[in-house]
């Protein structure tokens, strides 16, 4: 089952190819405008034309020399059937584009023998013509695939009347030398009947090919089938054969092709008829479609899913493919002139490789390709799967297509091609080596702060490093010492030392997260060193980003005069650059730098923890439970590290544990408790327990009766742990109280009895924890343990900083 | 940065080996990738929950403590608080600054003395009373509130579910 959906897949793609190789000779022949004004390229495009034709439609020179004969019949004998064969052969024109591009020459080259308003009439013809067979052949391509096999069967029974007719002519030519078969057989003259060079033998393929051609159209058209015209296709077919036997005059011979294949276009012209009803019919559901989908799921979800069932990228890549094969194939035929070696070979495909718009957009699916197998290879290597990989095919496809938009590459002459397109895939380069980037400094951070990570991924890791840096510096050498200063180049300098200094910030970083693993005690610098380390990789960037902005300028300004239309994409490429990586990457880093100022300024607000209280203190920082060396005091008395309360500063303006705000007033509050004797601080201890339970715990926050007005105001809902908090408020704070000596008994003589190792100290706080939980799970009801156990697991640490405090006055 | 969440990380993991809470077990998947941790976490006795064993994953960011970890079940779960998908909807988990939705303080949001056994303790009250006014799981919150016994059948059929008994 796979394998015919993928067979029927192919298929698939394959009937979407001829539309979009009609679409590129349009536009080779640039709408039709131009073939008169270069009638060598004219030319050109006609040779190109004739071997590019559909599998299931005919080559271009058959209907082009079938229409040929047909107006020269016309000049001579003015018949009802000829004025149809002639209304049909344009229909057919307008309907395939392989058919347009003869007719469009024939029409060229009658109108070399009129005068030159002929030939202005004949433009305007041909550009209408033109824009109709490109329309048509994008409405083909949208089709569903059910549409498009009706449209190969019509063409396919289309051209086998133009086969038919012309290999009827063929044979005709044949029988005008020779007497008539019927009187060779009269006379038993059986020398002339079995002669290997005679005319018997020479019809007798003509005969067969009519026959299978007659079998065939009745299978495949799409007119009304009558039973008795269903099998006398094949003998309608080959009736002019048949009736060339017989002695008949040669005015009368001249005519049976025409007479035969009288029924075949009655047929396709009736299917042609009911076709044009239900083409109009089918173009008003697509669109009704497509609004609906619009209206419901977007215009992205319309174009994304349009994408996916035409197959966009594989069609494109199969017509480029096709493509380059036919201009291999030409440039073979045409070696015998002149042994052409392989670099210009390579040169001229490329450069008839992106002649044309839709040419630029085959070679970019394929390039997006090679660059989704490059990101894969390099993500096997480092041992690593991610989804990122989809974005590196369709980001590096669209960076190419906008750089060979911006830079006009359909519309340079050969040479100037080739140069722009082999700097467009330099640009290109750098480019996916910025992404390579992205892929491998996420894997160095994760190696570095894995605990035991194989060796074997560290080397990888940085050999592709290396293998960044060395790739471009060496490109960088290459092209200084070979091309002379311009624009295009410091772009790509620009690029290359991006990718150097960001590959060097990431090993930077590395290393110091290596070393911060190796250290054994806190390392108060690290952060330090990080901030320096990446502020100096994004200030280059942000520098070469402010070059790039003034080397776009410059070419707008001074070299894209001359291309209106490469000239605005740059415009808009320069905005987006300049909004996104500029002002944006501004507006950032002085938002970091801002914030990293006020916190350090906060922090060194803060008093400093003196080696006394920190003995007496004895407990981790509650931010990264670590051994605290320094500490800083907050206003509410508690302990953290100043850089990890630097870090939370940058979060919220709050303590981490009681939420209080942290004001500038802490020296004047410092001073107002040691003011007081030792009875008024013990008789203000229940008070000072109270407040701070209340930042903890909301539910008794607002049923305590100081707060009732502002609860009265309150419309929010109450988290589900406060509501079950608030039934056991009271008890919760009166087990606090009660468990407030038992605890400080049991710190005591945990300080007393146990060694200063970390281990101890979280064992101590976790016994604490304990405590509190069985202390405050008699009272409350059962359903309530847990909310219970959460609301004193959240005070205990309150506690013991209230405690310590109160120990330390 | 990623080395203080490292060591913050384990430190928890030690202590949660040594002293670890009632119903609850949690550790790294691997030793190679400690940002990321399962949990099987009990239900709470007397409730329809009780006798289920639910699997949980929580992945943490490369700034923990300062940003919360992402809880997320791994089985089907059916609760007003926990998406379809198995994602956690609980204050504790959410990063701190004051809800722009007016539901919870800043005080119940995230705060880097939280810790992974504060987490885990706050689902399993989560799990026994659910709050039905900010429901992640609709369906679930007004079924909770006006249908409760078949809310309960609902909770009962998961739990043999998670056991690996027929329904």
């Amino acid at each position: 089952m796979s394998v015919r959906t993928k067979v029927l897949g192919l298929v698939d793609v394959m009937m979407r190819v001829p539309p979009v190789m009609v679409i590129d000779e349009i536009l080779k022949m640039d709408m039709g405008m131009q073939s008169w004004l270069y009638p060598d390229k004219d030319k050109a495009s006609g040779a190109l034309a004739t071997p590019t034709e559909a599998p299931a439609v005919p080559s271009g020179q058959d209907p082009f020399t079938s229409i040929k004969e047909l107006f020269s019949h016309m000049t001579t004998s003015a018949q009802s059937v000829l004025e149809q064969s002639i209304e049909k052969a344009s229909e057919a024109a307008k309907t395939h584009g392989m058919l347009s591009s003869g007719f469009n020459s024939l029409m060229n080259e009658l109108s070399k023998d009129q005068t030159l308003a002929d030939v202005l009439s004949t433009t305007t013809v041909k550009f209408v013509l033109c824009v109709f067979a490109f329309l048509s052949a994008a409405c083909i391509f949208m089709l569903w695939t059910r549409h498009l096999v009706m449209v190969y069967m019509f063409l396919t029974s289309l051209g086998l009347t133009f086969l038919s007719y012309w290999s009827n002519v063929s044979a005709l030519a044949l029988t005008e030398r020779s007497p008539s078969m019927v009187e060779d057989l009269m006379s038993l003259n059986t020398t002339r009947l079995l002669d290997s060079g005679g005319v018997v033998m020479s019809l007798a393929p003509h005969l067969m090919a009519q026959w299978f051609m007659g079998m065939l159209f009745a299978y495949i058209h799409l007119g009304p089938r009558f039973e008795h015209v269903q099998r006398s296709m094949p003998i309608i077919f080959a009736s002019p054969i048949l009736l060339a036997m017989l002695p008949l005059p040669a005015k009368v011979v001249q005519h049976l092709p025409v007479v035969a294949v009288f029924t075949p276009i009655i047929l396709t012209k009736i299917t042609l008829m009911q076709s044009a009803m239900e083409a109009s019919r089918t173009v008003y559901n697509g669109y009704q479609y497509a609004m609906n989908f619009v209206s419901n799921f977007g215009l992205s979800a319309l174009i994304e899913n349009e994408w996916q069932r035409l197959n966009v990228p594989n069609v494109l890549r199969v017509f480029w493919t096709i493509r380059l094969i036919q201009g291999g194939y030409a440039l073979a035929t045409t070696e015998s002139d002149e042994p052409l070696d392989l670099m210009t070979a390579t040169q001229k495909l490329l450069v008839d490789g992106c002649e044309t718009m839709t040419a630029v957009l085959g070679m970019t699916g394929v390039i997006s390709m090679f660059c989704h197998y490059i990101g894969r290879g390099f993500q096997w290597y480092l041992l690593t799967y991610d989804d990122e990989e989809k974005s590196l095919g369709t980001v590096s496809a669209v960076l190419f297509y906008i750089l060979a938009l911006q830079t006009g590459l359909t519309s340079l002459s050969p040479d100037k091609r080739f140069i722009r397109l082999c700097r467009n895939l330099c640009l290109l380069m750098t480019a996916l080596l910025h992404f390579l980037h992205n892929i491998v400094s996420p894997i160095l951070m994760s190696l570095s702060a894995a605990r035991n990570p194989s060796r074997k991924r560290h080397v990888r890791a940085l050999s592709v490093c290396a293998f960044l840096v060395v790739l471009s510096v060496s490109l960088l050498y290459h092209l200084w010492s070979q091309q002379s200063i311009s624009t295009w180049l410091l772009a790509v300098t620009a690029f290359s030392v991006e990718v150097v200094v960001k590959v060097l910030v990431s090993l930077a970083t590395y290393t110091l997260f290596l070393l911060d693993a190796r250290r054994q005690f806190f390392w108060e610098k690290l952060d330090d060193y990080l901030y320096y380390v990446r502020a100096f990789g994004n200030s280059v960037e942000f520098c070469f980003g402010i070059l790039l902005f003034i080397n776009g300028a410059w070419i707008l300004i001074f070299e894209s005069a001359q291309n209106a239309t490469g000239g605005g994409i740059r415009a808009i490429m320069m905005c987006i650059h300049a909004y996104f990586n500029i002002w944006c990457e501004a507006r950032a880093g002085w938002s970091v730098f801002m914030k990293r100022r006020s916190a350090v300024h906060k922090i060194s607000a803060l008093p400093e923890a003196t080696p006394a209280q920190l003995q007496a203190f004895d407990d981790v920082c509650a931010i990264c439970y670590q051994e605290m060396y320094s500490a800083k005091i907050t206003r509410c008395r508690h302990f953290f590290h100043g850089v990890c309360l630097r870090k939370w500063l940058y979060v919220q303006d709050r303590c981490p544990l009681c939420h209080e705000i942290m004001m500038y007033t802490d020296k004047a509050d410092e001073n107002a408790p040691e003011a007081e004797p030792a009875p008024a601080a013990q008789a203000e201890q229940p008070m000072r327990i109270y407040p701070r339970d209340d930042a903890n715990n909301a539910a008794a926050q607002r049923r305590s009766p100081e707060r009732a007005p502002v609860e009265a105001s309150e419309q929010a809902p109450a988290t589900s742990s406060s509501s079950a908090a608030a039934t056991i408020g009271a008890e919760a704070v009166s087990a606090i109280v009660e468990s407030a000596a038992a605890v400080g008994e049991a710190r005591s003589l945990v300080s007393v009895a146990s060694s200063s190792s970390a281990t101890h100290r979280i064992s101590a706080s976790g016994s604490s924890d304990s405590s509190y939980m069985t202390a405050s799970a008699q009272s409350p009801p059962p359903t309530a343990t847990s909310a219970a156990a959460v609301a004193t697991a959240a005070a205990s640490n309150t506690t013991h900083m209230f405690r310590m405090s109160q120990d330390q006055q | 940065m990623a080395g203080s969440a490292l060591r913050r990380l384990m430190a928890e993991y030690k202590q949660l080996t040594l002293d670890p809470p009632e119903g609850i077990v949690a550790g790294p998947i691997s030793e190679d990738n400690f940002f990321e941790w399962e949990a099987l976490i009990a239900g709470p006795e007397g409730t329809c929950f009780e006798g289920g064993v639910f699997p949980a994953r929580l992945i943490f960011p490369t700034d923990y403590p300062l940003s919360p970890p992402k809880m997320k079940f791994t089985c089907d779960m059916f609760h007003p608080n926990i998406f379809a998908d198995g994602r956690v909807c609980i204050s504790i988990l959410h990063a701190p600054g004051d809800d722009p939705m007016g539901y919870e303080l800043s005080a119940e949001r995230w705060s880097p003395v939280q810790s992974v056994e504060k987490i885990l303790l706050s689902v399993v009250s989560m799990l026994a009373e659910p709050n039905d006014e900010s429901g992640a799981n609709v369906d679930a919150a007004i079924m909770w509130r006006e249908q409760r016994d078949e809310f309960n059948a609902i909770a009962r059929r998961l739990v043999r579910k998670t056991l690996g008994l027929p329904a």
